[in-house]
This record gives structure tokens, sequence and C-alpha cells, in this order.
């Protein structure tokens, strides 16, 4: 009998930062089946106590309540990585424990653990690899706690360091014996240049307005402020779409989510964007444990790690989570033909559920483009807004503006799900935006669903297509399915979540072990608290997942660019445009594959707006050529070709300052060459492959510092983890009325979201007091049952 | 029409039994009139009262019409259907997108109406029902190639018009239907259309063009019931794109008498009457969709004698107290716990349209109130149309009687004494009551255990999001507030 295999589960385990001494206690959501269309209900789960000496769990306590902070301290979610074996031939996996490694002639000492981690956000900006900030700790097989302490080349000296929190290998007992490592992410704090005061007097005069303007303090101040990332910045002209700009910059999207020096925000102050050289705490990365067995053989197994914000509505989950784009790489874009009908019909009913979770929290007046209290609607950032800046249009509300209100949209959305709950198929598989369709904006165009909010590619958001097929599955179910009383997969025990399809055992242990639910780790701590709209996101970038994914390839995150090439013979691409992906039909069909990597943006002809459309072009995009995200875009792809090779279409030339879209016409012109699509996942784990993305990469297209998303991007993009519209009730007259969930009091006067009305919290409120701002809403309410 | 109307388009002292009479073919002729089978207008009435009392009637059809067409959706599933599922899901789908098309023109014939400055109306009667202007009395059926003829009779074009192989199949429906078929919907429009168009007899004083604001249209009714729009630089704009939806929910808004011409062939060239479409179809008529059916389903008898598409629920199921009362020829539901499902439709269906006539009824005593409402309102009507079809799926799955008797129970669609609009508060106060009365009967079948497990997991949805719903009515009458009163 041996060990022949070890898994770190689960594979991505999300910490979530915080000040507070104690990390935030272990909880669930459930459903309530007495009141399916209430919130979750927020259930406190066995919570590990660690004794801070020894390392060791010292107690099992199910706290009485949710509490998500300490005093004015946010709790960090510290989530716990378990090690499991396989043993001899055995298919399922079993927790490691001393005793399984004493009855194979192991011991504790004989495990070694090694955690990686960075942060690249500055580095994906100014391009500066010394602007990289990594942190390595082990091999370690002690149980003391280990800090993540974070070095930087452009940092003033090696002895300063960004601190990332720290990872400990928890000593084994008798009660405990299982193997497992915490991560304890760090406080959340903000670090930067050291500046004098004349320095921080010139911002404060750059906008008198901000009063309050954060100064990082000496310890926090780390950072050389001759190296680039302090004053960054690139020309205004190039995010003014100016097409007289002849200089490639290697921005991400969206641009300039970074701290800037007043006044703010960029798209206000003609998209000067300065920076203040900030950094933040937050990071991604691996952890390794081997295991070295006394025949000499080595076992490695490896997970991943992040850091970021807090789960701030515990009790809802996003309509669109990293979880359904991960299950999409597990599963494929199709639902089976032969998964149970009543699994197929569970999940449809789920993902409705989610939809109107997430509804709840947007102002659906606002965010359908509506006139708020008589302002022009361009004032309020809004998903409608937000189209009409892309495609230099006038902008125009999405729905009929009178019937535009979020208690009302919500209830019309829980009675379809009422109906679904009836064992009615669903009806509208037609209105859910198809993933190539993002970027149509005519009317029924953008009255798809999901509405109002923006996708990973800064369209309007589409569904996983395994989402969609999901839906479409449930509506083609057959007449004599039968009449079970089901439970929905979110009402389940999470233990129960997986496997979420039984396409084949391996599809299925892989998912199983991606959702698998650690022993003390809050529901906070898993994928499915992840939005998965990734623009750029919150918890990770999932863009950065897919840059690599043709071997040999590095593409930029969001346009198709060809950034670098791993294969020295393909040196030639650096600054082409992938524009389409094909391969031989697994069907038979003579038809290839194909995959056109854009769409074009269409919105009404003025002459007939309801049978004709125009291509919404401008100077700089002639052709209305919009991206499409990758994780819809080449799901199919990966499903079908992983290991094998597929023909790439480049442009014949380099085109970093152009938006070409797939002309069959050229197809001779285009430079056609085969590339091996990667493996997402390592082995039969399902880790993300380190061959596809580093340390640092999944977060480094995220803000910089990350508190400023928080006021960048509204909830349009994010509606159930940022939400936009608390406390909200129906005013006498009937209609909703709420706080702006960013509005400092929330006293019932909505206030628009603007970015410079000193009502709501702004960027230095949040550098200074993010603890304070980013308010905890449970029950859709900022006032009750968070522990404040 | 309701019993009422009965008077002006036939002699009073006519009763129901007798107008069934009246409208076989001969019987409607010998009345006379402009059109060879439609009574002609009654001496009483000016032309424009005319015109609306006709907009009345055709709207009353097309509410039959619509409800009938649910009828025998719901109806389908059950055993008989054998290995031919995907084919017969494409007939629900095609007559529930037919159902959808009559809903936009019952809404439209309410614009027309509030153009003509007249009162708007919902309303038709239940069975026993018929009249001169009915191709066959009202009736509840399950789908069947009987059933499927009346349809077709009812949606025909002038069989004049018929050409190629649809002659044929004229033939074959008109020998189903029998010799009683009365006259089809498109020779009503006929009769409106001419009406309309006619200056002389319906001035331009008659119109009210300043109800445009007030009337129905189709962002706020249409659901995205049409097709996509074209990719640019479409050759042929006038046909759909590929793949589109092949649906129109028609809710055209109308300020004048050519848009209200205009309006009313396209509803009538969509359902009822090819000889009226101006253009070039966008999608099939409803008549093509029936044709479509029903040659299928003729194949298939052809295959297998013993098909049969639909469950075995009854023709014009009742919830009746006793059975005295319930009408000749009507099913009274007697099974106890599908009776209280019946009655909750029931209470369903008229809370649908005492809200419809609400929302419909143009400019009200408050008319900033109604505004800021109208969200409310028109999230509440579809939400109810998801409730009648959730709970009319789970009548036809349940027995009507003895539950080891295979017949199921149906939807009812029994109409309330009345839809006239009370003033603002007592129309809430009334809607406050409805959502009680239905809380009362989802609680006694919750306490009963309802047979089938999808019953429970619906009534728990819809007891939480009717209490939403009470809610909202209590704090806009200012009423003390039950819980919940929040977002739930």
């Amino acid at each position: 009998m041996t060990i022949r295999e070890l898994r770190i589960l689960p594979p991505f385990a999300i910490g979530r930062l915080g000040s507070a001494d104690e990390p935030l206690d272990n909880y669930t959501i459930v459903n309530d089946p007495d009141a399916p269309l209430g919130f979750r209900k927020i259930v406190p789960q066995p919570t590990f106590v660690v004794d801070d000496e020894s390392g060791a769990i010292s107690a099992v306590r199910t706290p009485e309540r949710f509490e998500p902070t300490s005093g004015e301290h946010i709790r960090p979610v510290a989530p716990f990585l378990e090690v499991w074996a396989r043993v001899d031939d055995e298919l399922d996996l079993q927790p490691l424990t001393t005793t399984l490694l004493e009855k194979h002639g192991c011991s504790v000492d004989d495990l070694a653990w090694t955690v990686r981690v960075a942060n690249r956000k500055a580095e994906r900006r100014t391009g500066d690899p010394g602007d990289r900030v990594e942190a390595h700790a082990g091999p370690f097989s002690d149980h003391g706690k280990h800090v993540l302490e974070g070095h930087s080349p452009n940092f003033l000296s090696p002895e300063r360091v960004l601190v990332f929190g720290d990872v400990r290998f928890l000593r084994p007992t008798a009660a405990f014996p299982e193997i497992r490592l915490r991560f304890t992410p760090a406080k959340g704090l903000i670090y930067g240049p050291k500046l004098t005061p004349e320095e921080i007097e010139e911002m404060r005069e750059a906008d008198p307005s901000v009063h309050n303007l954060h100064v990082v303090p000496d310890e926090l101040a780390v950072y050389d402020k001759t190296k680039g990332w302090w004053k960054f910045s690139i020309p205004p002209g190039v995010r003014n779409a100016d097409p007289n700009i002849d200089t490639f910059y290697n921005e991400t999207l969206p641009p300039a989510l970074f701290a800037i020096i007043p006044p703010g925000p960029v798209w206000l102050n003609n998209n000067v964007a300065v920076s203040r050289g900030y950094l933040d705490d937050a990071c991604d990365g691996t952890v390794e444990v081997a295991l070295a067995l006394p025949s000499g053989e080595r076992l490695e197994a490896v997970g991943r790690i992040v850091a970021s914000p807090p789960a701030v509505v515990p009790d809802a989950l996003f309509l669109r989570t990293l979880a359904d784009d991960l299950d999409q790489v597990i599963f494929g874009p199709d639902v089976p033909s032969d998964e149970a009908e009543e699994l197929t019909r569970a999940r449809a009913e789920d993902i409705l559920r989610r939809g109107f979770e997430t509804v709840r929290y947007l102002n659906v007046s606002v965010m359908n483009g509506n006139p708020v209290q008589g302002r022009d609607p361009l004032d309020i950032d809004t998903m409608p807004a937000e189209e009409a800046f892309d495609v230099y249009r006038a902008e125009r509300p999405v729905f009929a503006p009178e019937t535009a209100d979020t208690l009302a949209i919500l209830a019309l959305h829980q009675r379809v799900y009422s109906a679904l709950r009836s064992g009615s198929a669903p009806w509208f598989p037609v209105l859910l935006r198809k993933p190539e369709d993002v970027g149509d904006f005519t009317d029924i165009g953008r009255r798809k669903m999901p509405a109002l909010m923006a996708g990973a590619d800064g369209n309007y958001l589409a569904l996983t297509r395994r989402q969609i097929d999901t839906v479409v599955r449930a509506a083609r179910r057959s007449f004599s399915m039968p009449e079970v009383d089901l439970t929905i997969e979110a009402d389940s025990d999470p233990s129960r979540l997986v496997p979420r399809n039984r396409t084949s055992a391996e599809s299925a242990r892989r998912a199983a072990e991606l959702h698998h639910v650690a022993a003390g780790n809050p529901v906070s701590s898993r994928p499915v608290t992840s939005v998965g709209n990734c623009t750029p996101g919150l918890e990770v970038d999932f863009r950065f997942a897919w840059r690599r994914v043709f071997k040999g390839l590095l593409l930029r995150e969001y346009d198709n660019l060809v950034m670098e090439a791993e294969d020295p013979q393909h040196a030639d691409l650096v600054m082409h445009r992938l524009l389409r992906v094909e391969y031989p039909s697994p069907d038979g069909s003579p038809e290839p594959r194909a995959f056109d990597t854009t769409c074009t943006q269409i919105g009404p002809n003025p002459y007939d707006t309801v049978t004709e459309s125009v291509v919404l072009s401008y100077e700089a995009n002639p052709n209305g050529v919009a991206p499409l995200e990758w994780s819809n875009l080449l799901a199919r792809m990966l499903h079908e070709r992983t290991g094998k090779t597929v023909t790439c279409f480049f442009t014949r030339d380099e085109a970093d300052l152009d938006n070409p879209a797939w002309d069959p016409s050229k197809r001779d012109e285009y430079l056609a060459r085969t590339f091996v699509i990667r493996a997402f996942f390592e082995g039969e784990t399902a880790m993300i492959s380190r061959e596809l993305a580093r340390p640092g990469e999944l977060t480094q297209g995220l803000c910089s510092p990350w508190q400023n998303d928080y006021r960048e991007c509204s909830c349009y993009y994010w509606a159930a983890a940022r939400p936009d519209f608390v406390n909200v009730e129906a005013d006498p007259k009937g209609r909703s009325a709420g706080d702006n969930w960013f509005q400092k009091d929330h006293d019932g006067e909505y206030v628009p979201d603007d970015y410079v009305d000193e009502r709501l919290v702004l960027y230095d409120d949040l550098f200074n007091h993010w603890e304070k701002w980013l308010r905890f809403t449970v029950r859709g309410r900022t006032d009750e049952g968070t522990g404040k | 029409m309701s019993e009422r109307s009965h008077r002006h388009i036939a002699p009073a002292v006519l009763g129901a039994k007798v107008l069934l009479a009246l409208r076989s073919t001969a019987a409607a002729q010998a009345l006379g009139g402009g059109s060879p089978h439609l009574p002609p207008k009654p001496a009483e009435m000016s032309w424009r009262d005319y015109l609306i009392m006709l907009l009345h009637i055709g709207g009353e059809l097309e509410h039959a019409l619509m409800v009938e067409y649910l009828y025998a959706a719901y109806s389908i599933g059950g055993a008989g259907i054998g290995p031919r599922a995907d084919v017969v899901r494409g007939w629900q789908d095609e007559i529930l997108t037919i159902a959808r098309e009559e809903m936009g023109h019952l809404l439209s014939v309410q614009n027309a109406l509030l153009l003509l400055g007249a009162p708007i109306s919902f309303e038709r009667d239940d069975f026993p029902w018929s009249g001169p202007f009915n191709a066959f009395p009202f009736e509840l059926e399950p789908l069947s190639l009987k059933s499927l003829a009346k349809y077709l009779y009812s949606e025909m074009p002038d069989p004049d018009t018929v050409k190629g192989p649809d002659k044929a199949l004229v033939a074959r429906v008109e020998a189903l239907v029998g010799p009683d078929a009365g006259v089809r919907v498109g020779q009503v429009y006929d009769r409106i259309i001419a009406l309309v168009e006619d200056r002389r007899r319906v001035p331009d004083s008659a119109f009210f063009p300043e109800s445009y604001d007030s009337q129905m249209d189709w962002d706020e009714w249409g659901r995205s019931y049409r097709p996509e729009s074209h990719k640019p630089y479409a050759a042929h704009p006038e046909i759909p794109p590929a793949g589109s939806r092949k649906t129109t929910v028609l809710v055209p808004k109308v300020a004048t008498r050519t848009e209200l011409a205009a309006a009313l062939r396209a509803i009538a060239s969509q359902g009822e009457a090819e000889h009226l479409s101006v253009k070039p179809r966008a999608e099939p008529s409803h008549f093509d969709r029936f044709a479509k059916i029903f040659r299928e389903y003729e194949a298939f008898l052809l295959e297998d004698p013993s098909f049969t598409p639909s469950r075995p629920v009854p023709r014009n199921p009742v919830v009746a107290e006793d059975a005295d009362f319930a009408p000749e020829g009507a099913t009274r539901i007697t099974h106890p716990e599908s009776c209280e499902w019946a009655t909750l439709f029931n209470v369903r269906y008229r809370i649908l349209l005492t809200l419809l006539t609400y929302a419909a009824s143009g400019p009200r005593e408050h008319p900033e109130l109604a505004k800021e409402r109208r969200p409310t309102v028109i999230s509440r009507i579809f939400g109810e149309m998801y409730n009648l079809k959730a709970i009319a799926g789970m009548l036809a799955r349940l027995p009507l009687g003895d539950p080891a008797d295979p017949a199921r129970a149906g939807a009812p669609f029994q109409m309330p004494y009345t839809l006239v609009l009370a003033p603002e508060a007592s129309f809430w106060r009334l809607q406050l009551e409805l959502l009680e009365v239905s809380e009362e009967l989802i609680a006694e079948l919750l306490a009963r255990g309802p047979e089938l497990p999808d019953g429970g997991r619906y009534l728990r949805a819809l007891r939480e999001a009717d209490a939403v719903a009470r809610g909202w009515i209590e704090g806009v009458l200012g009423l003390k507030r039950k819980s919940p009163s929040r977002n739930a």
C-alpha cells in the first residue's frame, strides 16, 4: 500500500481582506423552503479556533450569529486548504491525516509547504517587471506563521516590504489529525511612495474639493518614487479614441483603474490619469505541498489562493459567478443529452433565482437610463450611459422608462421563478442574450437577459453558454418528466452542491474538487461567491487565465492582440491580432468549427428602428468592432481541442492601433498558424494550470488599489457583490425607495451616483476608511444582522 | 358578446338558445346587413356608437379565442403523444404564440376604443355563450383534430381567396366543423375597418388623438415578442432575419383614423384575413400555423389512429358549488384539491383582468399616482399570466373527480361578475381582498398536502410573492403593514 497522489482541496480558495485580528467565523447560506423568494439565510457553521501559540486547532465552536466585523474592523476570511490523498488504486480521495501518513511510513515532518504570491497590478500598467511585488514562503514544515513579505526591486530597499498576510501549516492533533494549511490574507492596507510635504500639497491643490486626501503613512511608504508607478500616465488622447494617436500603449481594459492624483474620476476630467503610485496588499498565487515518501519518491500537489475584498452581500449569489465559468471549462458549453431532466431543471431554477437576487440590488429605474431627479441620465454611471460613451451616441433608456422600478421588476422575476417551481418549462430561452450578440444595441438586443449589466468584454452581459443551454434544455424537457420533490442546487447543503453535473466521472470528480467545502471555510471563500463578469472582476480577473491557451503565444487579455511569442517561431506575430480560430468539426461536417474573435456593435437604424440596424462606428473604430470575452468564445474549442491543434488566423500586418474584424474575402491574406490548445487545469485536478497563469497574474488587471474599484465601477458590473440599491421599500405612492449603498448617510433619500457628490463615498474616503464605508448588507439592509 | 348586447344585434325577445340557432349561416343571412353573414346596424344606434360596440365585440372574440387557445395548449401532454413529443411540443409553442398574439390584439382593440373616446373592455361571457359574430359557441376543450378545425375556420381567410393545397385543407376543415359554423373573425374586422374608414358615418370629430399618451404600446406590453432587427445593410429588410423569432405581439398606438385602420388591418392580417395583409408577411399567420399543426396531426393519425396530443381534460370545466349550478355542457370539477386549485385559478384570472382594466383604462382620477404605480401594475399583470400558466399546468395533471379515473381537471377561466373599474382606493382594496382570498386557498391547499410535489413548491413561492404584493398594497392604501413589508 502506498500513497499515490496528493491533492490540495479546494484547488481555488478565496481569502478576503480585513484588519480584525480574528478571522471571520465559518458560515454558509441556505434557502428557506418556506420562503423560497426571500433572502438566503446565513447559517453559522462549526468554526475552528486556532491556538495562536501552537498553531493547532484547539476547539470548534458554532457562533450564534454572523458577525462580519469586530469593532471598526472587518474580519478577514482566512481559508483552510486541506490535503487529500489517493491511496493505491482507489478512485476516491481521502483526507491526508497523521494516521494515514504513519500508516505509510511517513510523518508530518516529511511534508513541506511552499507558497508563492504576487501582486502585478502596477507592473500591468507600467510594463516594468520591477513593479512586480512577490512573496515567497517555504519550503517549511513547521507550524508557525510564515508572513508573506512582498518584495519588489522598485521598493526603497529589500527591508521595506508589503505584507500579503501569512500562511500556517496547522499542527495536527489527535482530535484534528488532518493536514491543512491556513491562509490569512492581509489587512487591506494601501502602500505607496514616500512623498514630500510639497508633493502632498501639490496633490491637494490639484482638487481643493478633496478635503481628506489620503497620505500613505511612513511605514507603508515603501515605493521608490523615482520609479515608474508614481505619476505613471499615458496621453489622454489614447482614452479619448483620438485617431491621431500613433503610439501603442499597452493598457488593460477598463483603462486607468488605479488611484490617480485628483481630480477623479478620469472620464470626467478629460481622461487625464496620473498615478498616485498606490499598491494594495491583495494578491494571488499558489500553495504547494510536497511529501517525501519512504521510497524516495516525492509527491506534490498545488492549489491556488487569492486575497480579495470582503463579500459585502453575504446572503446573495450573483447571476454569473466564477463557478459558472469554471464549470463551463470542466463540463463544456453544452448540457449533455443524457443529463437527468430533474437536474437540468434544478439548475435552470437556480439561475433564475440568482437572477432575481441580482435584480434586487439594482436601482432599476436608474440603471435603465431614466432621468434621475430630473438630471441628465448621462451624468449617472449606468450601462446605457456606458454604451453611449463606447459608441459615441446619445443615450437611450433600455426599457420603457415607465416600467422600470426595482420592486416591480424584482416581483416579476420572482413570479417567473414561482411558475418554474410549478413544473412549467421555461418559456423564455429566446430572451437570453447570446454571447456573440453582446454588441447588439438595438432595442430588442439591449432588452435581452440579463439586462442592464456589463459583461467581461464591456458590452452587455451574457450568461455562460452552459447556463444558457441549461435553460434551453429545461424548456425542451419531456412531457412526462417525473414529478419529484426537487431540491434546488442553491438550496442544498454546500457539500451537496457537487457534482453539478454527471457528464462523466472525470468531469464530476474535477467539479467535486473545485467545489469542495473544506472544514471551517465560510462560503465566501468559494468560487460561487466570486463575480464572473470580469470587467475586470473583484476576486480575480478571469480573462487572464486565457492569455496562454494557445501554446506558444501570449495574448492581451481583452482584445486578441499578440503580446509575446513564447515560441520564437511565432515572433513575427507580435502586435498582430487573432481574428479567427478554426478546427475540423467533430461531427464530421465539412464546415470547420470556427470562432470569430469579435462582434460588430450595431444599433437601431433611425429610419426604421424596428426592422433595420446600423453599425455603430466612429473614427477610431470605423467597423464598430468589439472583441468578445474568451470564456464564452473559446469554451467549445477548449472542450473539444485541449491537447490538440487549431488553426488561428492573424492579421497580416501589425494591428496594435487598429480594430480589425475577420473578413472572409481576405482569408488568404491572413497569417494562418497552428497551435496546440493548453489544458486549462493541471492533470486531473481542478487547479488552473500554472502554465496559464503565474502568481499575481489572475489579479493583475484589477484596480490598484482595489478600493478604487468600488468607486469607479457601479453596480451594473457586479450587482450582488457591490450593491446599488439597499434598504428598499415601497413609498406611499408605490415606487421603490431606498438608499444608494454608496451614499454616506443611509437615510432613505437616494443619492444618484455621479462620482463627485460629497454625499457619496469618494476615493479618499475609501483609501482612508474603507472598512467603515463598505457596509455589509444583510436581508437587503445595511442596518441589521451585520454585527455593527 | 355579453347577453345585454344581444338585443342590439338580434331581436330582443331572442334568448341565448335561439341565438345559437341563429348562428347558422342561413339564419344570419336572413338578418341582412352589409356583410352577408352579419347583422346590420340597429336603428337605435349612431354609427360611431355602433363602431364602438363592434370593437367591444371584437375584443370579446379576441379574448375568447385567446382563452380557448390557452386551454388547448395547456391540455397538451400525457401518454398519447408517444414518440412524437418534439413535434407536439412545437405545437404547444405555436398555439401559445398565437394566444400571445391574440393578447396583443385584445390590447390593440382597447387602444382603438381609447382613440374613439370609448370605455375599454376586457369582458366576455362564460360558457355557454355564442352569438351572430361568433364562428362557434365559446368552448374550452382539449386539443383535437376537431377543435383544431374550429380554430382554423375561425382564423380562415376568405375561402374564395385560398389557393393551392390550402384549398383542399379548407374543404376538410369545413367538413369537420359542419354546416353550423358562423362568421369568421376576419369578417368582423372587415366591417370594423370599413366603418373606421367611412368618413361620412364616423366623422373626424369622433377621434380623440389626445388619448395617444394613455394608450398601451409595444415597449410596455410587447415583451420583446417580435423579430429581431436585421444586421446592417440587409438586402431584404421586409423578411425577418434568419433564426429570428417568428412572432410579433402587435400593440400599436393610434393617433389618427389612418393609423387605426392600418392597425386593424395588421391585426386582422396577422391572424384572420390573408387578404388584408398589405406587406409581405413577417411570420406565418394564425391560419398558417394552425394549418401546419392540422396537417401534422392528420399524418400522425394515419400512422397511429390512437394518437392524441392531449391529456384527458374536460370540456368547459367549471367550479360550481352544486351540480345544479353547472351549465349544461359544462364539466364540474369535483375532486376537492382540484376544485381548490381551480378556484385559485379563477381568483388569479380575476386579478389579471382587473389589473388589465386598470392599466388600459386611460387617464384616471389620480394620473400621477397611476403613473407611479404603473411599473408594479404591469409587473403584476405579467406575473399573473405566469400564475395562470402554472396553475393551468397543475390542473391538467390533477384528477377531475375520482382519483382512480384517468380524467384530469382543467383551467376553468370563469369570468368575474364585473370588471367595472372602481375608484383608486377601492380598486386597491379589491386587489388586497383578492390576495387575501388567494392566501386562504393557498393555506388550505398546503394544509391538505398537495398531491403533486410541484404544487407545494409553487404554492410556497406564490404565498411569499403575494405577501410582498399585499404589503405593497397596504402601503399605498396607508394601512398598517403586515410582514413582510420589505424588499423580500
